[in-house]
């Protein structure tokens, strides 16, 4: 084995050791950090129309911009799970309002945006469930890396993802 | 060898380790993250359960009732599988797979818990029956709710925290609760017992000669404070009034419009709570505000599906018989006439002259004999001690587990053999020493007595022996074969949320998160309930018009509280979430308005109750107490300290008692079917 082959064998070890390998655990880091400020904002997005019953274009944008300054482009998903009106019980006692019994049918990003963009709000009543689900959408500097390497991922997956959702618990007014 | 080959070897030998040690490091992370992110979401649907059932069970009005109660339950645990599956995020059709990871979900109350669970459904025998009867059609077959033997998912049967006790010829069960009330019900030889009311020690009750019409002449002493009918126009509640019963009284029915608070509408009506009811009572020319003279007068009226309905309702013993009233008025001064707090005495009084045998005391009290069987039954149960206490076929508990110390480890907790439960009057408090030299003891109803301590034994044991069992089973009915399911060790914290309120435990279970498989429990304390009134739920207001409970505003408070004095009025509440809200619907629009009462005005104070009513008294300033040490666990003691102060601080005593009694005897109760014949018993024929 000459002794040019060994060094180069060391050099090209060198350079992985010493840029690749702390480059990829940086970046993983950063999308770490990434993902826990998603995530805080959603939760808040999310806890904040379940306080109040309702999603205005305000809050609305607010968060897209608040989980955009990670530097990354997301897919934002909501979906509300609206309480049916109609009684889901035969019952001596027929309400409409009781959370749990009834039937709900789902109402999605699409149809919400909608009436954001015509009436700047969207209100949900008490015993709604909303879910709110953000995933980035443009490849990540750990992404790219990974891909280059191992490329054990498609194009399409995500590593920053952050979802949540529960009852609402006030009727919200316009 | 070349410096250079020495360190590729190197690299090579330890670049792959450390490779396998990351990823290895990596996935226990992962685990560790699945867990507590599985525990977030079993927490919130658990939390989104609870907030469920707080809302249906607050907007109904008949969420006392037990079937109604069923059904809020069932609600709840409905939400919390459509929550869990939103979480999990597979909403839709979440909850038969979910279903197969929650062996329990267990929502405990006021006297005993549900379990919603699978369950196999046995059906009674005519039902059965006719399943087999060829004469029977198919389609009558089919339209049986429930088929034989069919695996069910729902609430299995209520099970009560309560314990039976064989000591000789007695056998009894009695049933305890988060409070100090108690049922006990049994044998003694040929004997039924069934009696029930709070455990409370210095307790007396002036039985009089019964006066038709005149409750003023009975009263009732407790730790040396009197409690009296509350009929003195101070037990108001400041309520909205719509819909037909407002045109009945005022003559018109009109939508506010947006000026929702608009003194036109809320009526300040005297009331009084039955069985988990509030009825109230109108008054003569309650109208003043409109032009037109009231229609109606002399109503009862209550709140039924947020609609204000008259009723009726006659008490089953008439307090004001004889003197010559129609019977609506009637029906008026028995809601006036707020004998609550009496009645949660004098039942008091009477279940301690049975457990001591005190037979002039309950024969008083009753008119009836208390003597042979009776009477040796009452005193047998009241000398019962821990050792008598029995699973459900029979055998001593403690006994049990003292000859096989191996197999009931976790019973260590159940107390000892020959401790006495029914102490009226226990040991030395060591945390309270009276001024005088006397040591002051523990009576029955103060957090540390030997009862409470045998109560909150029997609450666990009920739960942990029914849940494990529960759990265990649920093994037959998961489609997951390989995981075994067993009941976690609760910790001592989650016990401590149960015994003080009613609550919801959930268990998730059996799920793969990498490392290891997935078990986690979460509960969750329901603070806004109907169900139970704490010795802190009782609510005061400071003359900054902020309402604390007893607790915040006594004994914890940062500043010194000051009675308000300007309203005049003092006030006590279970919980603002309690009440229930009235809707009102614009009959052109069809639009729907719900109203809540509020909390706050100029006058009367608007909770769940008022108590007394107090003018021109400057001597509010209620000083942190600097003479005695508080104990901060034990309000009874803590009230009863102002025994002695002057009749302003008195009073603060007073109300509290009288209102802790009030709001107690007007809770929904099973056992309640006679209590508004008691206090005059006898005189009803």
């Amino acid at each position: 084995m000459s002794d040019t082959f060994v060094t180069v064998i060391a050099l090209f070890l060198a350079a992985i050791l010493m840029f690749i390998f702390p480059l990829m655990s940086m970046s993983d880091r950063t999308d770490d950090v990434s993902q826990l400020a998603v995530k805080t904002a959603t939760t808040e997005f999310v806890d904040d129309i379940r306080s109040t019953g309702k999603i205005t274009s305000d809050k609305y944008s607010k968060y897209v911009e608040t989980i955009g300054t990670t530097g990354n482009s997301y897919n934002v998903d909501m979906e509300v799970k609206v309480l049916d009106e109609n009684p889901g019980k035969k019952a001596s006692q027929v309400e409409t309002t009781k959370i749990g019994e009834n039937v709900y049918y789902s109402v999605y990003t699409n149809q919400i945006m909608d009436a954001l963009k015509t009436d700047e709000i969207y209100t949900l009543k008490e015993g709604d469930f909303i879910t709110v689900s953000a995933k980035n959408t443009n490849t990540t500097l750990s992404q790219q890396l990974k891909n280059f390497f191992y490329t054990i991922m498609g194009d399409d997956t995500y590593t920053i993802a952050a979802e949540h959702g529960g009852v609402v618990t006030a009727t919200g007014n316009k | 060898m070349k410096i250079q080959a020495l360190a590729i070897i190197a690299i090579m030998l330890l670049l792959p380790m450390t490779l396998i040690l990351s990823a290895y490091v990596k996935n226990q992370a992962k685990t560790l993250d699945y867990q507590v992110s599985y525990d977030t979401k079993l927490q919130n649907a658990t939390y989104d359960a609870l907030k469920a059932f707080q809302l249906n069970a607050s907007n109904s009005d008949t969420s006392d009732i037990a079937n109604s109660k069923l059904r809020d339950v069932k609600a709840g645990a409905n939400t919390f599988f459509n929550a869990l599956a939103s979480a999990f995020n597979m909403p839709g059709f979440g909850k038969e797979e979910l279903q197969n990871y929650v062996p329990a979900v267990v929502f405990t109350m006021y006297d005993g818990y549900y379990i919603y669970g699978p369950f196999q459904n046995v059906l009674t025998n005519d039902v059965a029956e006719k399943l087999e009867d060829p004469s029977v059609s198919l389609d009558k077959k089919q339209s049986f709710k429930y088929k034989a033997a069919e695996d069910l998912e729902d609430l299995k049967p209520y099970i009560y925290y309560s314990c039976r006790y064989i000591k000789g010829d007695l056998d009894v069960v009695i049933t305890y609760a988060l409070d100090n009330y108690i049922v006990i019900q049994g044998r003694y030889r040929d004997t039924t017992i069934d009696i029930d009311g709070y455990l409370l020690n210095r307790v007396e009750y002036n039985s009089p000669e019964i006066n038709k019409g005149n409750v003023n002449t009975v009263s009732a002493k407790y730790r040396g404070i009197d409690i009296k009918c509350e009929n003195d126009n101070s037990l108001k509640e400041k309520v909205y009034l719509t819909g037909e019963i407002l045109e009945a009284l005022t003559g018109s029915r009109d939508w506010p419009g947006d000026n929702t608070y608009n003194s036109k509408y809320f009526q300040d009506l005297r009331c009084r709570k039955i069985n988990g009811v509030r009825y109230y009572a109108t008054e003569l020319g309650m109208n003043k505000t409109t032009e037109s003279f009231p229609k109606q007068q002399n109503l009862v009226l209550t709140l039924l599906n947020g609609e204000w309905i008259a009723t009726n309702y006659v008490s089953t013993t008439r307090q004001t018989e004889g003197l010559g009233l129609d019977s609506n008025q009637q029906s008026i001064n028995d809601v006036k006439n707020n004998i609550n707090a009496l009645e949660y005495y004098k039942k008091a009084a009477r279940l301690k002259a049975f457990l001591t045998g005190d037979a002039s005391c309950y024969s008083a009290l009753y008119g009836t004999e208390f003597t042979g069987d009776l009477k040796d039954a009452g005193i047998k149960i009241g000398e019962l001690t821990v050792g008598d206490a029995c699973t459900l076929d029979g055998k001593h508990i403690v006994a049990e587990r003292d000859s096989h110390p191996d197999e009931y480890k976790n019973l260590e907790y159940f107390g000892t053999e020959n401790e006495k439960i029914f102490e009226f009057t226990g040991k030395d408090d060591p945390e309270n020493t009276s001024t005088n030299g006397e040591n002051k003891k523990i009576d029955i109803e103060e957090p540390q007595s030997s009862f409470n301590e045998h109560r909150l034994n029997v609450i666990r044991y009920s739960i942990e022996s029914n849940l494990s069992t529960a759990i265990n089973n649920f093994n037959s009915y998961s489609n997951s074969s390989t995981y075994d399911f067993q009941m976690p060790r609760l910790k001592d914290t989650d016990w401590e949320k149960i015994y003080n309120n009613i609550s919801i435990i959930s268990f998730m279970q059996g799920l793969s998160i990498g490392g290891k498989i997935y078990s986690g429990y979460s509960v969750i304390p329901n603070n806004n309930n109907k169900e139970v009134v704490t010795e802190d739920s009782i609510v005061f207001v400071c003359d900054d018009k902020v309402y604390n409970t007893t607790s915040k505003y006594f004994v914890n408070g940062t500043t010194n509280p000051v009675l308000d004095n300007n309203i005049s009025s003092r006030l006590t509440a279970v919980s603002k979430n309690t009440v229930s809200r009235a809707s009102s619907e614009n009959l052109e629009t069809g639009e729907v308005r719900y109203f809540y009462r509020y909390p706050k005005d100029n006058g009367w104070y608007d909770y769940d109750s008022i108590v007394t009513s107090l003018n021109n008294n400057s001597d509010y300033s209620m000083q942190k107490s600097s003479t005695k040490t508080i104990n901060y666990n034990n309000l009874y003691d803590y009230m009863e300290g102002f025994k002695d102060e002057l009749t302003n601080k008195k009073l603060i005593a007073t109300n509290y008692f009288t209102a802790l009694g009030r709001e107690r005897q007007g809770m929904y109760r099973v056992h309640n079917n006679g209590v508004f014949k008691t206090l005059y018993e006898g005189d009803n024929e």
